[in-house]
C-alpha cells in the first residue's frame, strides 16, 4: 500500500512537470493576448531534437537546452505570423501540430530507420532516490524547477513591472500602447519564452522520462496543458494543482491495468484500452465543471493593428 | 476586372501559392536532411495522381471530414473533433452492419455516430462555455480507444483477433458509389449553405456575431446546426471506408482510419470552405497521400511528410498578409 502510495506521488511529480511548464508558458503566452495552440507540435519537435542531441552527445541537459531553443524559436515564429502577417492563431497552431507530426515521424525514421519509436537513452538526466524504512521512491528534481518556474512566472505577472505590462497587452493593448508599452515586443516575448518553456517540457518527455522518442510520444498532453490554462483561470500558482490532478489521473491510466495484471496474473490488452481512456475523460470532465467560472484575458487571438 | 472571373482566380492563386511555399520549404528540408529532395517530390506527384480510381476512392472520405471541418468553420465554429466524429461513425457503421446488413442503415449509424459526438462538443460550447477545441481533441482521444476497445473485445474476428469482423456483404458498396455518395453530399451542402435559410444564418455569424444577433439570429443556433452537419458528415466518412474499402473491416489500431479527420482540418481550408472547392482539395491531397506511400516505398522516407506539407500550406493559408504583400508586388 505505503508502496504503491509512493509510486504513485512519484509518478505524478514526473507526469506532472510537461504539462505545468507548458502550461505555465501558455498562460505567460496568453496573458499578453496570443493563444498558441501548437503546444503538442512544440512537445513533438522538441523532445525529438532533445533527445536526438542527446543521443549524439551524450548529455541529456544540452538536449533540455536544445528542447527550450527549439520552443522557443517555434514561439517566436508563432508570433511573427500572428503579429505581422495577421495569420489567424488557431489555423497556425492547427498547422503546426501537423507539421510537427510528419516532422517527427520524418525524424524517427531518417536517423533510427524505426517507425515506432527510437532506442533507449542510457544516461537519463540525474534522479534521487529517496530510501525510506526499506521504501524507495525516485524524485525528479526537475519537477520541483518546473514548480518553482511557475512561481516565478506568477511572481513576474502579478508582482512587476513588466507583469503589468503583459497582463495589460492581454487586455487592453491600445491603453497600453497609448501609455508607452511595445505591444509587439511583448507578445513576442511572451510568446518565444512560452514557447521556450513548453520546448522544456517536450524535451524533458523523452530524455528525463520516457528515455526514448515515440510515434505521438505528446500523446494530447499538449491540449491538456490548454485545458489546464482555463483551469487554472490563466493563474500560474492554480496551475501547479491543475498539473498535479491531470497529471494523476494519466498515471493511474497505466499503473491500474499494471496492477491488475500482477495482482490476477492476466494481460488485460483489451481491456487496458479503457483505462488509457482516463486522462483524457478526467480533462474534460474537469473543464465541464469549471468552464463558467473562468474569465479569459479580453483580446486574447485577436489580431491587434497598430495605428 | 474586379468581377467574378478576377475572384476566382484570386481563390485559386492563394492555395497554389501556399502549396509553392510548401514545396521549397519541403526541398529545403530534404536536401538538408541528405534525401533526394527533388527526385522524391517528382515521385510523389507523378505517381500519386496516375491511378483515377485509387485516387477517386481515396478522396472520398477528405471530402466528408473536409466538409466536416468547413461548415462549422463557416460559422466559425472550429471542428477539430473530425477525427473521434469518424471513429464513431466507424463503430456504429460496423456494429450495426452485422445486424441490418443494409447499406444504408449502415451509412446512416455512421452518420448517427458523428452527430452524437459534435453535438456534445456544440452543447458543451453553447451551455458550458467549453473551449471547443480542448474538448474536441480529448474526444478524439476518449474514441480512438474506446473504438480500439469495442474491436478488440466484442467485435473481433475470431480468425483474425485483432481485427472487426468483415461488414456483410450485402452493406457493402463499390468504392465508386462510394465516391459517387461524397460528391453528392458536398453538392447538397453547397446548396444548404448558399441557397437556404439555415446556410444564410451559418453564414452570416461566421462572418460578424454582432450583426447575426442585429438581424435576429441567435448565433448560438449556428453553432449547433453546423457542428450537427459537420460531424454527421464526418460520422458518414467513418462508415463509408469499411463499406467501400476491402477488406471492409477495422483493425484494432484504426491504422485505416488514423489521420483522415485531421487532414479534413487542411483539405477544408485549402479547398476555401467552398464545397467545390473541397471536392478539388481532397483529390489533391489524396494525390498527395498516395504519393507520399509510393514515395516511401521508392525511396525510404517517411510517408508522413506529406503532414509536413500540408501543414507548411495550411500555416501559410492562415497569413493573409503574404498575399496582400505577393500581390503589391505584383502591381508595383
Amino acid at each position: 500500500m505505503i508502496e504503491d502510495l509512493l509510486g504513485l506521488t512519484s509518478l505524478t511529480l514526473i507526469s506532472m512537470t510537461p504539462i505545468l511548464l507548458a502550461s505555465v508558458g501558455e498562460i505567460l503566452t496568453e496573458r499578453s493576448g496570443i493563444v498558441n495552440i501548437g503546444i503538442e507540435g512544440i512537445f513533438l519537435l522538441s523532445s525529438f531534437t532533445a533527445i536526438l542531441v542527446s543521443f549524439k552527445t551524450g548529455n541529456p541537459y544540452l538536449g533540455l537546452l536544445v528542447g527550450f531553443i527549439v520552443g522557443f524559436s517555434s514561439g517566436a515564429l508563432h508570433a511573427f505570423l500572428s503579429l505581422y502577417l495577421k495569420s489567424d492563431q488557431i489555423i497556425i497552431g492547427v498547422g503546426f501540430n501537423m507539421l510537427a507530426y510528419g516532422l517527427g515521424v520524418f525524424g524517427l525514421i531518417s536517423v533510427w530507420n524505426a517507425h515506432g519509436a527510437s532506442p533507449t537513452l542510457m544516461n537519463k538526466t540525474y534522479t534521487i532516490t529517496l530510501s525510506l524504512e526499506g521504501y524507495t521512491m525516485i524524485i525528479q528534481p526537475i519537477a520541483f524547477i518546473a514548480i518553482g518556474i511557475a512561481v516565478l512566472i506568477w511572481w513576474i505577472l502579478y508582482r512587476t513591472s513588466i507583469g503589468i505590462m503583459i497582463r495589460a497587452c492581454g487586455e487592453d493593448p491600445r491603453s497600453a500602447e497609448i501609455s508607452g508599452v511595445n505591444i509587439y515586443l511583448i507578445r513576442i516575448l511572451a510568446t518565444a519564452v512560452g514557447g521556450g518553456l513548453a520546448g522544456l517540457g517536450g524535451a524533458f518527455l523523452s530524455v528525463s522520462w520516457i528515455g526514448q522518442y515515440t510515434r505521438n510520444i505528446a500523446a494530447g498532453r499538449g491540449f491538456i496543458a490548454l485545458a489546464n490554462v482555463a483551469f487554472s483561470n490563466w493563474n500560474p500558482l492554480l496551475a501547479i494543482a491543475g498539473a498535479m490532478l491531470f497529471s494523476f489521473f494519466d498515471v493511474l491510466s497505466t499503473y491500474i491495468p499494471i496492477k491488475l495484471a500482477t495482482l490476477y496474473g492476466q494481460v488485460f490488452i483489451a481491456q487496458e484500452k479503457l483505462f488509457l481512456i482516463l486522462p483524457y475523460l478526467s480533462t474534460l470532465v474537469v473543464v465541464i465543471l469549471i468552464a463558467r467560472k473562468i474569465r479569459m484575458p479580453r483580446v486574447l487571438g485577436q489580431p491587434y493593428v497598430k495605428e | 476586372m474586379r468581377g467574378s472571373a478576377y475572384r476566382f482566380l484570386e481563390s485559386l492563386l492563394q492555395p497554389l501559392i501556399s502549396l509553392a511555399i510548401a514545396i521549397v520549404i519541403s526541398i529545403f528540408f530534404l536536401q538538408i536532411t541528405g534525401y533526394p529532395s527533388l527526385r522524391v517530390i517528382n515521385v510523389m506527384f507523378s505517381t500519386g495522381y496516375s491511378d483515377i480510381q485509387y485516387l477517386l476512392t481515396k478522396a472520398s472520405p477528405y471530402i466528408l471530414t473536409g466538409l466536416a471541418f468547413s461548415i462549422p468553420f463557416t460559422a466559425r465554429v472550429f471542428n477539430i473533433g473530425g477525427e473521434g466524429q469518424l471513429y464513431l461513425g466507424a463503430l456504429l457503421a460496423l456494429a450495426s452492419s452485422y445486424y441490418t446488413g443494409n447499406p444504408i442503415f449502415v451509412a446512416l449509424a455512421g452518420v448517427l455516430g458523428g452527430c452524437i459526438l459534435a453535438l456534445s462538443v456544440a452543447l458543451l460550447r453553447i451551455y458550458r462555455n467549453v473551449n471547443e477545441v480542448v474538448s474536441a481533441i480529448m474526444l478524439n482521444w476518449i474514441m480512438y480507444y474506446l473504438v480500439s476497445f469495442f474491436i478488440g473485445s466484442y467485435l473481433y474476428d475470431p480468425n483474425a483477433p485483432y481485427q472487426s469482423r468483415p461488414v456483410p456483404s450485402t452493406a457493402t458498396i463499390d468504392s465508386n458509389i462510394m465516391f459517387l455518395t461524397a460528391f453528392m453530399v458536398a453538392v447538397i451542402s453547397y446548396i444548404i449553405l448558399r441557397h437556404t435559410a439555415l446556410g444564410f444564418m451559418i453564414r452570416v455569424s461566421g462572418t460578424s456575431v454582432k450583426s447575426a444577433i442585429y438581424a435576429g439570429i441567435d448565433p448560438r443556433k449556428s453553432i449547433l446546426y453546423s457542428m450537427i452537419l459537420g460531424g454527421s458528415l464526418a460520422g458518414l466518412a467513418g462508415a463509408l471506408i469499411p463499406m467501400g474499402v476491402r477488406p471492409h473491416v477495422i483493425d484494432s489500431t484504426m491504422a485505416a482510419l488514423y489521420g483522415i479527420g485531421f487532414l479534413g482540418i487542411g483539405v477544408g481550408l485549402l479547398g476555401r470552405n467552398n464545397p467545390f472547392g473541397i471536392i478539388l482539395s481532397s483529390i489533391f491531397v489524396a494525390g498527395l497521400v498516395i504519393g507520399g506511400q509510393n514515395a516511401e516505398r521508392i525511396t525510404g522516407i517517411a510517408p508522413e511528410i506529406v503532414d509536413v506539407i500540408i501543414g507548411i500550406i495550411v500555416i501559410s493559408l492562415s497569413a493573409p498578409m503574404i498575399f496582400k504583400i505577393i500581390k503589391r508586388g505584383a502591381v508595383e
